[in-house]
């Protein structure tokens, strides 16, 4: 299944378009191609059918009736699809980073919690429908971020934070700025 | 447990058989003995037989021995155990009187949990009747810090001691950071900027009081300006009633309530743009939590507000010379040129700090003439707080203002708030109080004049003799106010003070040219009146303060700030800002208290020194601090406080950032007192 | 073991051999009891007042600081009994002899020595002092050692016995061998 929509949209589209065109020659008592315009109907209905069976994996339970309500969902999905991208790339950041700590104790108890705090990531980007929101600017500069929430200040991202991602903010409750260092990437 | 120590009780017991022992030779030796003598060391001997026994089964009952080498072995076992016995109480009672500090709540919890399982099995371990477990590390004191020291590779050996005998003890240091563990007579309160954070809901909240207090200050600082007198009357009304609830919302020991909006000097025109009902939020917070200030937004238009940050352009007041001469002088402003105009048509707000109580503040000093203009300027010497801690003037001091007598008068000031440099001698302080007085008392009467053109002809009386009067004061009084405001003892005293020298306005406000005080004097009974001879006396009081350039004043100069009798050229500001009069009739610049406390954006709490603190060394260091231009203390001087103490109150306060102090749209540079006041908190 | 008072010796050392053990005891922190170490103690106590009621009323003037010198000051006494009691022995033996002679005048002189030899060796047997010493060997054979001594060849047995025994002297010295009969046997 592709994970974009704008192909199958844009097949759809080309393919409803060219069937227009058909039936305004029909319309003007014109020659047609019928069975060029089968296959066109074809194509149509195919991508037509591609791109329900893509809406119901992101949102199955959507429901439209006209064109408007699909554009609006489709872009209901983007929205689903950078979530779930931002919520990816956090967790990718999560896996590059180092815990550091003068007790291997905590080294391992903050390792696991992150590894948790990475699966609950994943498994927010795998589920059906829209993720939880993640509070917090982008994934390089996330658990910086995080580790500088305050309460009471902050407690409002905090409550949505542990609302969606409770593992997530176990690790960052836990992880002092110190504690977190980021692998620099080689540039060859 | 018995209260006798192991070798405490042993002896005893060999004391009191001594006796016995001796009676055993003597009765072998087939001679006599006092038998009811031995009879009662024996008794005693029985005694200290049982507390011995009592001793070692209370430490560890299920010893057992037959022989005395056998006991002397298990009591040094016994004095051992109680000894590491008192350790750990020891360190229990570290643990439990320290606190925990994270800028997260559930790693409070946590951390705490832990802690609470660490007390437990140290009081278990001290409680067993085992031998208990070798606990490394230092005495219970500086334990915990060692303990956060600890590190893996490097201390392996301690901490396997410490995880085979205190699980919990380990899994509570491995989770606390140095940073979180706030014992127990430690001051940590800093501004937060994110570490070291000993409460961070106590930093909250204390911000959020500067930010309140900011913001009255602001207010002060502002005045009305409206065609109408009686408007202008109703908005200081609904101004002042709104600085007296943002101020005691920020001196309540209860929680302060979260003011929305932006930083205090772009507050009111945040404010004055709010609308329904696209900021009913805002609105409604402001309004639950602010009914005053609501009203008075609400009432407020922005074009009839102006700021009090930046003084009008035509205010100018050069001080040459002597603002390095004298250690301790008024507050001053720097002000851009002025052109010639007739300073009368510009206002001059003055921070003030007069005597006289006010109705507004329990404490303060100053007359209520915010919403009550027509009451009497108080007198020079009333206007002279009683609380001043400068030192008395020195007869060779020179004046740190000098007015510029000249027919281009440029007069511009260097703002200094509190007892500040010392850079200009003190026997200027008087002349300028005087000068202050009689511009003062100018504006007012001008101000009279407009609402009752009677007044000038009343306000013609004594208009010498309160000179004089002023001048024979000149000695008695430590002319300079403090803006004295302490970092964690901030009295009523010091607030009424505040909020007194905020009523009349707070800093930027001009030395007027006491050459064209023409008009005003401050009469016996404290009014400002005219004076036609004001020019001469102020003439004579420029020359006796030796301002360079007083010998000339034109007769029709009038002083900046002070009210010339054409109700056209009367700024709207002098006219109908009671405030602006009163600071007028002020003697000094100053940054009032609550002014400077309002600027300050990090306010960074001094470390309670260790020595101090063990020494209960408890008190208050009183600094004076130069503010720069970028707001960062250029300098600290210690006027007075404890040797212990003064260091790390320097070394506090020169962290301190505040916002810059500006005079005509530029930043200047500012003198304040603050004092530090260090108080060991729980014993 | 004591010759001399031995019951009383014994429970002396009995009870203070009691009285130390408690001590010791008590000296260890032993669950003790108190009331039976003092038990022990009077006994010692009453051991040790009767012992030294024996030793005055043997030595009226006697002194002792250690139970070395008593225990010497008892073997005196020992000895002392030892020596009166064989002056008995021999004052019994001269008792029970007799003495022959041709002549009943020689008879009835050398009686009379013995007599006197008799009350002076019951004299020096009586308690209350120090005997002198008799020389010579046992009771039985005493008489007959006695007839033998001669000078100067026996000057200081010889000595010692005038010194002492100047009446049993004078008999052995009248009395010839061949006089004495024991029961029906010539005694020497």
């Amino acid at each position: 299944m592709s994970t974009t929509w704008q192909p199958i949209c844009a097949s759809l589209d080309d393919s409803l378009a060219l069937v227009s065109d058909s039936f305004g020659k029909l319309k003007a008592a014109q020659t047609v191609d019928v069975s060029e315009l089968v296959e066109q109907l074809t194509v149509a209905s195919d991508a037509a059918r591609n791109l329900n069976s893509f809406v119901a994996s992101v949102l199955p339970t959507a429901v439209w009736q006209n064109r408007e309500d699909l554009d609006s969902i489709l872009a209901q999905i983007d929205r689903i699809m950078a979530a779930r991208s931002r919520l990816l790339n956090l967790a990718t950041e999560l896996q590059r980073g180092v815990i550091v700590h003068r007790r291997a104790l905590r080294v391992t108890q903050t390792n696991q919690l992150r590894e948790q705090a990475i699966n609950e990531l994943q498994s927010h980007a795998k589920t059906a429908g829209a993720p939880p929101t993640l509070p917090g600017p982008e994934a390089e500069r996330w658990i910086e971020w995080a580790c500088a929430l305050k309460e009471p200040e902050d407690a409002e991202a905090l409550k949505v934070l542990r609302d969606g991602f409770v593992h997530l903010d176990n690790l960052v409750a836990n992880l002092e700025p110190h504690m977190w260092v980021v692998r620099a990437t080689t540039l060859v | 447990m018995s209260s006798l120590s192991p070798p405490a009780v042993l002896s005893s017991l060999d004391d009191s058989l001594a006796l016995p022992f001796a009676t055993l030779e003597v009765l072998k030796a087939v001679r006599s003995i006092d038998v009811e003598g031995v009879i009662k060391r024996l008794s005693v001997a029985a005694e200290s037989n049982r507390n011995l026994r009592s001793l070692v089964a209370s430490v560890l009952p299920e010893a057992s021995w037959q022989t005395r080498e056998e006991l002397d072995a298990l009591l040094a076992d016994v004095s051992r155990i109680s000894e590491t016995r008192s350790r750990f109480l020891a360190l229990v009672i570290e643990l439990e009187s320290g606190s925990i500090v994270h800028r997260r709540a559930l790693r409070v919890a946590e951390v705490n949990q832990l802690r609470e399982q660490a007390i437990i099995e140290l009081r278990s371990h001290a409680e067993s009747g085992k031998l208990p477990p070798i606990l490394p590390g230092p005495e219970a004191g500086p334990w915990i810090e060692w303990a956060c020291g600890l590190k893996e590779p490097e201390d392996a050996a301690s901490l396997q001691t410490l995880r085979n005998g205190f699980a919990s003890l380990d899994d509570f240091v491995a989770h606390l950071e140095p940073e979180m563990w706030v014992a127990k007579n430690e001051t940590r309160v800093t501004l937060s900027n994110g570490a070291d954070v000993a409460n961070p809901v106590q930093e909250v909240q204390e911000q959020t009081r500067f930010r309140l207090l900011a913001l009255a200050t602001e207010l002060t600082h502002g005045s009305i300006q409206h065609h109408r007198t009686i408007r202008v009357s109703q908005l200081n009304r609904l101004r002042q009633e709104a600085i007296n609830e943002l101020r005691s919302r920020a001196e309540s020991e209860a929680v302060p309530s979260t003011l929305p909006g932006p930083e205090a000097h772009n507050w009111i025109e945040w404010a004055c743009g709010l609308r329904e009902p696209e900021d009913t939020k805002a609105l409604e917070s402001l309004r639950f939590g602010f009914p005053y200030l609501d009203d008075f937004v609400a009432n407020l238009d922005l074009d009839v507000w102006s700021t009090g940050r930046s003084l009008p352009e035509e205010v100018q007041v050069e001080n040459e010379d002597a603002v390095d001469k004298v250690p301790q002088e008024p507050c001053r402003v720097e002000a851009a040129k002025v052109d010639d105009s007739p300073v009368s048509s510009r206002s001059t707000p003055i921070a003030l700090k007069a005597a006289k109580p006010s109705e507004e503040f329990e404490e303060s000093q100053v007359p209520d003439t915010l919403d009550k203009p027509s009451q009497p300027v108080p007198e020079l010497n009333e206007l002279i707080p009683t609380q001043v801690t400068a030192s008395p003037i020195e007869e060779e001091a020179q004046p740190s203002a000098h007015l510029e007598t000249s027919a281009m008068p440029e007069i511009s000031f260097r703002l200094t708030t509190g007892v500040g440099e010392a850079r200009t001698k003190k026997l200027w302080m008087p002349i300028a109080i005087a000068a202050f007085v009689v511009l003062g008392a100018y504006g007012a009467i001008e101000l009279r004049w407009h609402r009752n053109p009677t007044v000038p002809a009343k306000a013609s009386e004594g208009e010498t003799s309160a000179l004089t009067h002023r001048q024979s004061n000149q000695g008695s009084d430590p002319s300079e106010v403090l803006t004295d405001f302490g970092t964690n003892a901030y009295t009523q005293t010091q607030a009424g003070r505040e909020a007194a020298l905020q009523n009349r306005g707070v800093g930027l406000r001009t030395i007027p040219t006491a050459a064209s005080a023409t008009q005003a004097t401050i009469q016996d009974d404290g009014r400002l009146s005219r004076s036609a001879t004001m020019a001469s006396n102020v003439a004579s009081l420029t020359k006796e303060t030796a301002f360079p350039k007083s010998a000339t004043q034109p007769q029709n100069a009038v002083p900046t700030g002070v009210q010339s009798p054409s109700p056209d050229n009367t700024p709207s500001v002098a006219k109908d800002n009671p405030t602006g009069q009163s600071m007028l009739a002020a003697q000094k610049l100053r940054i009032a208290p609550g002014g400077v406390r309002g600027l300050v954006i990090r306010r960074v709490a001094p470390l309670y020194p260790a020595s101090a603190r063990q020494a209960h060394i408890e008190g208050i260091v009183v600094l004076q601090a130069l503010i720069g231009k970028d707001g960062t203390v250029l300098n600290v001087r210690v006027l007075s406080g404890h040797p212990m103490l003064i260091q790390a109150a320097v070394e506090a306060a020169k962290q301190w950032h505040f916002d810059p102090y500006y005079l005509d749209g530029a930043p200047v540079e500012a003198d304040t007192q603050i004092n530090v006041n260090f108080t060991l908190q729980g014993d | 073991m004591y010759l001399l008072w031995p019951h009383t010796y014994e429970s002396l050392d009995n009870s203070l051999a009691q009285f130390a053990a408690g001590l010791e005891e008590l000296r260890a922190a032993q669950s003790v009891d108190i009331d039976q170490v003092i038990d022990q103690l009077k006994t010692a106590a009453e051991a040790a007042r009767n012992l030294r009621s024996l030793m005055l009323s043997a030595k009226p003037n006697s002194s002792w600081h250690s139970r070395e010198e008593f225990d010497a000051l008892v073997e005196r006494i020992q000895e002392i009994s030892k020596a009166r009691a064989r002056l008995q022995a021999v004052a019994t033996e001269l008792e029970g002899g007799t003495i022959v002679h041709r002549r009943a005048l020689r008879v009835e002189q050398v009686n009379q020595l013995l007599e006197q030899a008799i009350i002076e060796l019951r004299s020096h047997a009586t308690p209350g002092g120090e005997p002198p010493t008799l020389p010579g060997p046992e009771a039985d054979h005493w008489v007959q050692w006695a007839c033998t001594l001669k000078e100067p060849e026996d000057a200081a047995a010889l000595q010692s016995l005038r010194k002492g025994f100047p009446a049993l002297d004078d008999f052995i010295a009248n009395l010839e061998p061949d006089m004495w009969f024991v029961g029906t046997k010539l005694a020497v």
